[in-house]
């Protein structure tokens, strides 16, 4: 049986997008993870990660590919960040890799502002008042890695939310779900 | 004779028409090769195609590796002298019907043509080819009785005690009995010395016992080390190599076959379908950095064709790094 791929940027953005695939009942168990451990890699044509992909897609044993990386800020950089600078990007590494008719791109962000990542997808969803505070908590801490924003807001999530995933209902999730959609479905 | 390091490796081979294989390419093969799959996807008709590869340096080696290789499936005893019958070989020669192969190292091919109740044996290898006619001349005349062999096929089957007595001897040539005692003490410490006296026999409590008293884990294990050191400059082809190995001497086993191919200049291929296997494989590799190596995996494309996935050292330890399951199933 062929299963699907979904590459990443990182550890974190697998799990999450586990626990959706999980709760939209779909097998968590199907999905071949490339980790590429830095959005800069997505757009080197020649990672090995790709060569890899590219063995099993010609093979048949991979048949759809789901792309999740962060827009990132557009004000930080003025080629790769941002929604639609990302998205084009990546879009053309796909094309010359030779994988488009089977692949997808799903660029995590704040839908509203266009720049952010997974952290900033999930701010999006939730309590306005709550999101204010982690906001401005953020931007007390001083500590400006992008990393480190995302290790303290999964925290706070999880303190804040103990006994609960993610609120995958609320409609942000909704393009997430539709690429995850496509990538089992039309597997199958 | 010492050979410049790898200049014979087998790097990539184009199998048509033979067995299951109708159209098929692999490559980047290392000098340490394992190959997984499922069951029944080729894994041992994909060795069997490259031992004949490598082998058939001519038309008489050609005709040779094509009967040994049924020999060695079908568990027969062609070592032994027992008279191979003109009837068996043609046999032989009529179950495979078909064989064409292009690799980095050569070019063959063999067919059976039937043209007005003459039947036809064609051979090609490289820039010659010949037609041989069964009943004007005898296929016994291409049998080769060769010493000193350096391509072994260790079958997936009980291996003949004169097979291992012969592949002893070259423990004996290089004079490695004492580290062959050793590597066999780490398999299983109760086990003295290893020697021959007329048949294979291994030494407990002071006493010789016949190594079938043992189970085939053993003689398996003594037969891959004696092996690699009789393919010093060729091949070695191991069918289901984790056969009767406990799965805590994986590790170690590995560790010969990767440290001793390496002393010996041989390129090895193995077959497996154990996840255990393939762990072991690719930790002991990264413990000893040794990074000539690759994984191929055969599956079936939505056509049913065999296809192959090749991943070298890199490759291997970045999918073990992201979890992905390299065994493809």
């Amino acid at each position: 049986m062929s299963k699907v791929a979904i590459f990443c940027e990182g550890e974190t953005d697998i799990q999450f997008l586990k626990s959706l695939i999980e709760h939209m009942g779909f097998r968590k168990n199907d999905v071949i993870s490339y980790i590429m451990s830095s959005k800069s890699y997505f757009f080197d044509e020649n990672h090995r990660k790709y060569k890899d992909v590219k063995l099993e897609t010609d093979s048949d044993t991979i048949r759809k590919i789901l792309f999740v990386l962060d827009a990132d800020d557009i004000n930080k950089d003025a080629v790769y960040g941002g929604y639609l600078n990302t998205k084009d990007k990546l879009d053309n590494v796909i094309t010359n890799l030779g994988i488009k008719n089977i692949s997808q791109v799903y660029v995590m962000r704040d839908p509203i502002t266009q720049n952010g990542n997974l952290e900033s997808l999930i701010l999006s969803t939730i309590d306005q008042q709550l999101r204010s505070c982690i906001e401005c908590f953020l931007d007390c801490s001083q500590l400006e890695s992008k990393e480190n924003h995302k290790a303290i807001l999964n925290r706070i999530y999880h303190i804040v939310y103990p006994n609960e995933q993610y609120n995958f209902k609320h409609p942000h999730f909704d393009e997430l779900k539709t690429k995850l959609t496509q990538l089992f479905v039309e597997s199958e | 004779m010492t050979e410049q390091t790898g200049t014979h490796f087998l790097t990539d081979i184009e199998i048509k028409q033979f067995k299951c294989f109708a159209d098929f390419k692999a490559s980047g093969f290392k000098r340490v090769n394992l190959i997984g799959g499922k069951n029944n996807v080729g894994k041992t008709a994909f060795m069997e195609a490259c031992y004949i590869n490598v082998r058939s340096k001519d038309i008489a080696h050609m005709v040779n590796a094509i009967i040994s290789v049924k020999i060695q499936r079908e568990f027969l005893n062609l070592a032994t002298g027992s008279a191979l019958q003109e009837k068996d070989l043609l046999f032989f020669l009529d179950y495979y019907k078909n064989y064409k192969a292009k690799s980095n190292l050569n070019f063959q091919s063999f067919s059976i043509s039937l043209k007005e109740l003459k039947k036809e044996y064609i051979f090609c290898v490289g820039n010659e080819s010949i037609n041989i006619n069964s009943n004007e001349i005898s296929i016994l005349n291409f049998i080769i009785n060769e010493k000193n062999d350096n391509i072994n096929f260790l079958g997936q089957f009980k291996l003949q005690d004169v097979k291992l007595i012969e592949l002893f001897k070259n423990i004996q040539k290089n004079d490695k009995e004492n580290e062959l005692n050793s590597f066999i003490r780490e398999f299983d410490n109760s086990i003295e010395i290893f020697k021959v006296i007329d048949k294979p026999q291994c030494k407990t409590n002071g006493e010789y016992r016949d190594i079938t008293e043992f189970g085939d884990g053993l003689k398996h294990y003594i037969s891959i080390i004696c092996a690699l050191y009789a393919c010093e400059n060729g091949y070695l082809f191991i069918d289901e190599i984790d056969n009767g190995i406990y799965y805590d001497h994986l590790d170690r086993l590995w560790e010969i076959i990767l440290t001793l191919s390496k002393k010996t200049n041989c390129q090895i291929f193995a077959t497996t379908h154990s996840k255990e296997m393939l762990e072991s494989f690719a930790r002991v590799a990264k413990k000893l950095d040794e990074q000539d190596i690759s994984y191929t995996l055969l599956v079936k494309n939505k056509n049913q064709e065999i296809k192959s996935i090749t991943r070298d050292y890199e490759m291997i330890l970045d999918s073990i790094a992201d979890e992905r399951e390299l065994r493809g199933w």
